[in-house]
């Protein structure tokens, strides 16, 4: 089919539907004359009539007013739902979160959630060295000679008075308690061994004072 | 023309009233027309709720938008030309003797049900070209506007959907 037939058929289309100027009805019939193809227009424009004629002879009358109604209120009263739950849900969240901060377990929980410390002895669990009674003693045993030494030393008197405040008493140092001093050496006793005989060693080996 | 004129200019009603408006002006036609297209009576008032349904939505998403009658062609028609490409794909065919069964008693003659014949057998585009300029009522101009094409070419459609109902009730049947 040529763009030129094409264009009969655009005019042959309008003048079916009534839109055709006089011009154009003119060129087509001239066309018409001569085409074969276009030669059966005046039936196929009844044929249009026709469709015409058909509509106005119907008698079906659907009603579908009812069934959209309702199928619109179906879905206003599933939006309400939606709506009033989606607050309802709000309002409780809003308040469990409010109540959460207040008593302070959220913090608590965001501590927990985090894997955070809670407390400063959590804090400081990790660099705490944990110490046996045994070395406690020992450290006791140590340190109470030394620091009775130190409160009698001429040194720390001198510091006493020279710092003392006015009228304020002349603070003596205590007696150190009887104590005697861990003898070391018998460590290294074995038993069985003469006990002199460890003493005499480590006498002999230690370096001159 | 009756069928363009424009329903959203009265900003007083709520998208409930414009759309029950629009069903009792609409409802008859638009469920004709779409009837004419699928064959189906039945199918014709679901793609006709759906239609309004549709429209209901559009306007409560934008209760200011404007809507014409030709929104509603426009949706009728591509809902059923949809139909009828996946009926087409499933290989569906109705039996001669059925063409006339969308159609109540007091409408069958023998022009009606040849004519619904010769309109089952035409393309989507060219049945939906002569159904909305010839039945509906558009002229060339608003039916290209409807279906998003141009004058000449709804022209054009029609005239070869003429030429092809006179080959199909030429035929004996």
């Amino acid at each position: 089919m040529t763009r030129s037939h094409a264009r009969y058929e655009s005019l042959a289309g309008a003048i079916a539907l009534g839109e055709a100027t006089q011009t154009e009805r003119e060129e087509f019939a001239q066309h018409a004359d001569g085409c074969a193809l276009c030669s059966g227009f005046p039936a196929e424009r009844e044929l249009l009539r026709t469709v015409e004629t058909a509509r106005e002879g119907e008698t079906w009358r659907p009603s579908v007013d009812r069934i959209i109604l309702e199928r619109i209120h179906d879905t206003q009263k599933q939006r309400s739902r939606f709506t009033v739950g989606a607050l309802g849900w709000a309002a409780a969240i809003s308040i469990a979160v409010n109540v959460a901060f207040v008593t302070g377990f959220a913090g608590r929980l965001d501590g927990a959630l985090r894997g955070a410390p809670e407390t400063t002895a959590d804090v400081a669990a990790p660099h705490f060295v944990r110490l046996s009674p045994e070395t406690f003693a020992t450290i006791r045993r140590r340190s109470l000679p030394r620091a009775f030494a130190i409160a009698q030393s001429p040194h720390v008197a001198k510091h006493d008075r020279t710092h003392r405040l006015p009228g304020a008493p002349l603070r003596v140092a205590p007696a150190a308690p009887a104590f005697e001093p861990p003898d070391l050496l018998a460590g290294l006793y074995e038993p069985g061994n003469d006990p002199n005989s460890a003493r005499n060693v480590a006498i002999e080996f230690a370096p001159p004072r | 023309m009756q069928n363009v004129y424009v329903l959203g200019l009265d900003r007083a009603l709520d998208a409930e009233a414009r759309i029950e408006r629009l069903v009792c002006e609409h409802q008859t036609k638009l469920a004709r027309y779409v009837r004419r297209f699928v064959n189906d009576a039945d199918l014709a008032l679901d793609v006709t709720q759906d239609v309004f349904f549709a429209a209901y939505k559009m306007l409560r998403a934008d209760p200011s938008r404007p809507l014409s009658a030709g929104w509603l062609y426009k949706t009728a028609t591509n809902h059923s030309i949809t139909y009828l490409r996946k009926k087409r794909r499933r290989g569906e065919t109705l039996p001669l003797e059925d063409v006339g069964c969308a159609f109540r008693t007091d409408e069958h003659s023998a022009t009606s049900l040849d004519l619904q014949n010769a309109l089952a057998g035409l393309g989507e585009e060219q049945l939906a070209c002569v159904l909305l300029t010839t039945y509906a009522g558009y002229s060339s101009a608003e039916a290209a506007l409807i279906l998003g094409t141009t004058a000449d070419a709804v022209r054009q459609r029609v005239c070869r959907a003429m030429r092809a109902m006179r080959k199909t009730l030429g035929e004996p049947a």
